[in-house]
């Protein structure tokens, strides 16, 4: 209960701030949170906000999967092999430290505005930062706990998913909420140079015409969507992990 | 039972650990003892098949079990699922029926850091059973319990290897716990770890000897046996 207060009751605060300022101030360049709600139902009932969500929603979705996914397995080779470290590790830093706009606008330029450029370039802006995270998961394997499953002969799967995924888990989850909010702010940038759908691209457009209250009802209605999702899916994994922990 | 160990020479790194020995292994308790650092672990190690550069095991069995320092239970996996991580056929009763022999009957769903350390320790001794090794290692399985916990531990130990007919290698630096727990002991020197006295402890108990009688004698004729030496 107290959490529940605590949790929303910042959230209610900020409104609140917002709100009073609008009034006491009326700045030129704030919109009201009123006004923003009511862009919001416009743009939901009349303009095409549900559409652009669904694209990059999907978009991020998808790049969140593929660099999570390439991320473990070479952050998981360099932390286990140090041979694969070795070779890995001046591209990781050359990967690591290369400008986001950087390898968007090469993606673009070598691939076309194509979707398949959109999604390579997140990924290879997030793929690195997983490998970070995994390999330091990696070196802090327990091989004690291997050595259990070598002397009672555990088979290699059930040793893979049961002794040594299971030790990964806190890292995964670490990345994988890192990666979420750092892949959505990169899309964004990616539909914004090159797509001519998704929020990126609405945003482009509403800068052009300086419209505020639409850039805000954009921006709740995706941070919305992030409070789903840790709701349905981070916050449950979360108890799934810490069982036993 | 394995009735005959042939341990070959093992260096690390250029330095001699242990050093050629032959077992025999006419007996089911052994225990091991010998001064800390003188590759005790190594040796046990070296047995089950665990060293990278020696990875298969020197006892000539298909089921070795092993019990280490720690308990090593997998924190994320109840007691229940620890057994059948090492034993997937296990059923509802068999589990049941192993944690009733080591009394936590009610643990079952239970993680490992909600127990005690002393019930941890059942715990792995059950799995170290439960897949009814043919010869079971147990490296210095109790010795960060307090006394009482310690002897609760030794005496389920006892139990579980008659019900079992088990063959075990226990290594320890305890005198008391080698001579108590088994049918004969090997003292090893320091460092390159080499057998330098057995005691068979069956005979010594024919003589209707206590465990501090015989503890008592090999030390006034050994004074530096638990250093690894046996001159004076």
């Amino acid at each position: 209960m107290t959490q529940t207060v605590l949790r929303w009751g910042s959230l209610f605060t900020l409104l609140i701030i917002w709100q009073l300022s609008v009034w006491w101030f009326s700045p030129q360049d704030l919109p009201s949170p009123v006004a923003v709600m009511q862009s919001l139902v416009w743009h939901i009932d009349q303009g095409t906000l549900l559409n652009d969500l669904w694209v990059t929603v999907t978009r991020v979705l998808i790049s969140f999967a593929c660099a999570m996914v390439l991320g473990c397995i070479v952050g998981i080779m360099m932390g286990a092999n140090r041979t694969v470290n070795l070779i890995g590790d001046g591209l990781l830093l050359i990967l690591l430290n290369i400008p986001a706009l950087v390898t968007i606008i090469l993606a673009y330029i070598w691939f076309g505005l194509v979707e398949a450029a959109a999604i390579l370039a997140v990924v290879i802006n997030k793929f690195p930062v997983v490998v970070i995270t995994m390999r330091e998961g990696a070196r802090n394997i327990d091989e004690g706990l291997l050595d259990v499953g070598r002397v009672f002969t555990i088979p290699k799967r059930t040793l893979f998913l049961q002794v040594y995924l299971p030790q990964l888990y806190p890292y995964i989850m670490t990345s994988a909420r890192n990666g979420l909010s750092l892949i959505w702010k990169i899309v964004l940038v990616v539909e914004l140079l090159g797509r001519s759908d998704g929020i990126g691209f609405a945003l482009h457009s509403f800068f052009q015409f300086f419209d505020i209250a639409s850039i805000l009802a954009y921006t709740c209605a995706f941070v919305m969507v992030i409070f789903v999702l840790e709701a349905i899916a981070f916050r449950p994994l979360d108890k799934v992990i810490a069982r036993g922990r | 039972m394995v009735d005959k160990l042939t341990i070959p020479e093992y260096s690390y790194e250029d330095a001699l650990v242990i050093q050629s020995m032959q077992w025999s292994m006419d007996v089911s308790r052994i225990a091991i003892v010998g001064p800390s650092g003188c590759g005790k672990t190594t040796l046990l190690h070296l047995l089950a098949g665990l060293l990278s550069d020696v990875p298969s095991p020197l006892i000539p069995t298909n089921s070795i079990s092993m019990m280490f320092q720690e308990p090593r239970l997998m924190p994320w996996l109840t007691v229940a699922q620890n057994l059948q991580l090492v034993k997937p056929n296990l059923t509802e009763v068999d589990i049941m029926n192993i944690l009733d022999s080591i009394g936590l009957r009610k643990s079952q769903h239970h993680y490992p850091k909600q127990l005690s350390g002393g019930m941890q320790r059942r715990v792995a001794l059950a799995r170290a059973f439960c897949i009814q090794p043919d010869v079971l290692l147990l490296d210095e399985p109790f010795i960060s319990l307090d006394a009482p916990t310690a002897n609760e531990c030794r005496n389920l130990l006892q139990r579980l290897q008659q019900a079992y007919g088990t063959q075990f290698i226990l290594v320890t630096h305890d005198l008391h716990e080698a001579i108590d727990l088994a049918d004969k002991v090997i003292f090893l020197s320091k460092r390159p770890a080499k057998e330098i006295l057995t005691l068979n402890v069956i005979d010594e108990r024919r003589l209707k000897k206590t465990t501090q009688n015989i503890v008592d004698q090999l030390l006034i004729r050994y004074p530096n046996l638990l250093s690894g030496e046996l001159g004076k």
